[in-house]
């Protein structure tokens, strides 16, 4: 076999590993980016939630209203027109919120007793539980896609082509 | 226990008739073999050796014969009155069909293994455990394996796929997707859709796939893991599951066959019937081990 041919022989290989190591590198953002797509929706679900909310603490905790004052006001905004930051600070206060609800409920027996509360209960946990599992799978896409970058040889790839480092989502309500 | 002793009392009562029939009959037929294989080798060699051998060897065969079919005699009666009893003991309206199963579309449905080529259930039993209905049978599928020598001769042989208890209960939350938990093993790799979950303990017993990421942690929650893995150490880190259709399949591996009498074991023997009273206890607890009487979301 002459030098040639085998020079050409290499250079397809390593064509041909690149480009396994670009579609793989592509297809893992993909997945991350698609993970988060599930989280917004996800949060729609819970931005949905808040009229229920509020009218459940105005029917039968009138008194606490001021409390949910801020997610209230959340709900004024459009869905379609919120940042990417706006929807986090949605997923934090209607956090707070339902855990607000949750503590006043065990002040007000005819809240806690009633269908409205029940329901929309079981919608919080729901939602939250899904919410919940859209964000431990995105984390995993974005673990799995960041190793990617990071490790060898793939790293030399992602470096040439701009493939940066993904946050994992750290959700935090305090 | 001492609400089924009547039941064991008469049950043990019909078992001795049925034993001391299946010894006379026994010992007539081995009489008749013995003399005729006696008589046969006489005039065939004119020495009575090889009768006697014969004799005996088709005499233990009839033996097995008549005591096997005089089990069987005893088994509707002891499965119907006592086993059935017992289960009333532990699951209130519980339900028990002995001839009954689940059936095999039911078991390839779980996704857990290959479509088998014989399959028997039998030991239906159904009832509901606070909001959670259930079933669980004795299941025994097996797959054909055949062979060809060099010679063009070909050996069938049976591999047993899954022989157990399947275990069926309503989970309490509601999905679409399928999710099946297999053992941890390196073979697996060439399965696709593989969720990797974040318990490291849970990673270490089994390999999660799914086609549903988000679903398969929403059932799959970090509590939801933990209980998993304490079921599985409780029943020998042998289980596997599967999730479709928002319910819980469990398959819990047991070589045994259960609630079956013998006309030589005696009823009243207090080791069987307790093993028989914990298998069902432990598969029933099942469900308050996984917490599904919870349903504190959507689904109620």
């Amino acid at each position: 076999m002459s030098a040639t041919t085998l020079s050409i022989l290499c250079t397809i290989v390593v064509v041909l590993i690149c480009t396994f190591i670009y579609n793989s590198l592509i297809g893992k953002r993909n997945q991350a980016e698609n993970a988060f797509a599930t989280i917004d929706v996800m949060l729609k679900k819970r931005y949905d939630l808040i009229p229920s909310l509020v009218t459940v603490v105005k029917q039968y905790a009138a008194h606490e209203k001021e409390l949910f004052a801020q997610i209230a006001e959340t709900r004024s905004k459009n869905y379609a027109d919120m940042s990417d930051s706006d929807k986090m600070e949605l997923d934090k206060s209607f956090g707070q919120a339902s855990e607000k609800l949750m503590i006043i409920a065990e002040s007000y027996p005819e809240l806690k007793a009633s269908d409205n509360f029940m329901q929309l209960q079981r919608a919080i946990n729901e939602t939250e539980e899904q919410l919940s599992a859209a964000r431990r799978a995105y984390n995993a896409a974005v673990t799995d896609y960041n190793n990617k970058v990071e490790s060898f040889p793939s790293n030399l790839i992602a470096g040439l082509f701009k493939f940066s480092r993904k946050n994992v989502y750290t959700y935090n309500h305090e | 226990m001492n609400r089924l002793a009547p039941v064991i009392r008469e049950l043990e009562e019909t078992r001795i008739a049925q034993l001391t029939d299946a010894k006379k009959k026994s010992a007539v037929w081995g009489c008749c073999i013995i003399l005729i294989a006696v008589i046969i080798s006489l005039i065939a060699t004119s020495a009575p050796g090889p009768g006697v051998f014969f004799g005996l060897l088709l005499t233990i065969l009839a033996t097995m014969i008549i005591f096997n079919s005089h089990s069987k005699r005893l088994s509707p009666k002891y499965k119907k009155e006592l086993i059935g009893k017992l289960i009333e003991g532990i699951v209130e309206n519980g339900r028990y069909e002995p001839d009954s199963g689940l059936s095999e579309s039911e078991f390839n449905s779980t996704g857990l293994f290959n479509t088998p080529d014989r399959y028997k259930s039998e030991d239906l039993i159904s009832g509901k455990i606070g909001k959670t209905p259930f079933c669980f049978a004795e299941v025994h599928a097996e797959e054909k394996h055949t062979t060809t020598n060099s010679k063009g001769q070909t050996t069938t042989t049976w591999v047993t796929l899954f022989k157990g208890f399947m275990f069926i209960a309503d989970f309490n939350k509601d999905f679409a997707a399928r999710t099946l938990v297999h053992r941890n093993s390196f073979l697996n790799f060439m399965m696709g859709n593989r969720v990797k979950l974040e318990d490291p303990v849970f990673e270490k017993h089994f390999d999660v796939f799914s086609t549903d990421q988000v679903e398969a942690r929403y059932i799959l929650s970090p509590a939801m893991m933990e209980r998993m893995i304490k079921l599985d150490e409780q029943f020998d880190n042998d289980l596997l599951f599967s999730f479709y259709q928002s319910k819980v399949v469990i398959m819990v591996k047991c070589s045994r066959d259960h609630f079956e009498s013998s006309i030589l074991r005696p009823v009243n023997q207090t080791k069987t019937l307790q093993e028989e009273y914990n298998t069902i206890v432990s598969l029933v607890s099942i469900i308050e081990a996984l917490d599904l009487n919870t349903r504190i979301w959507s689904k109620e």
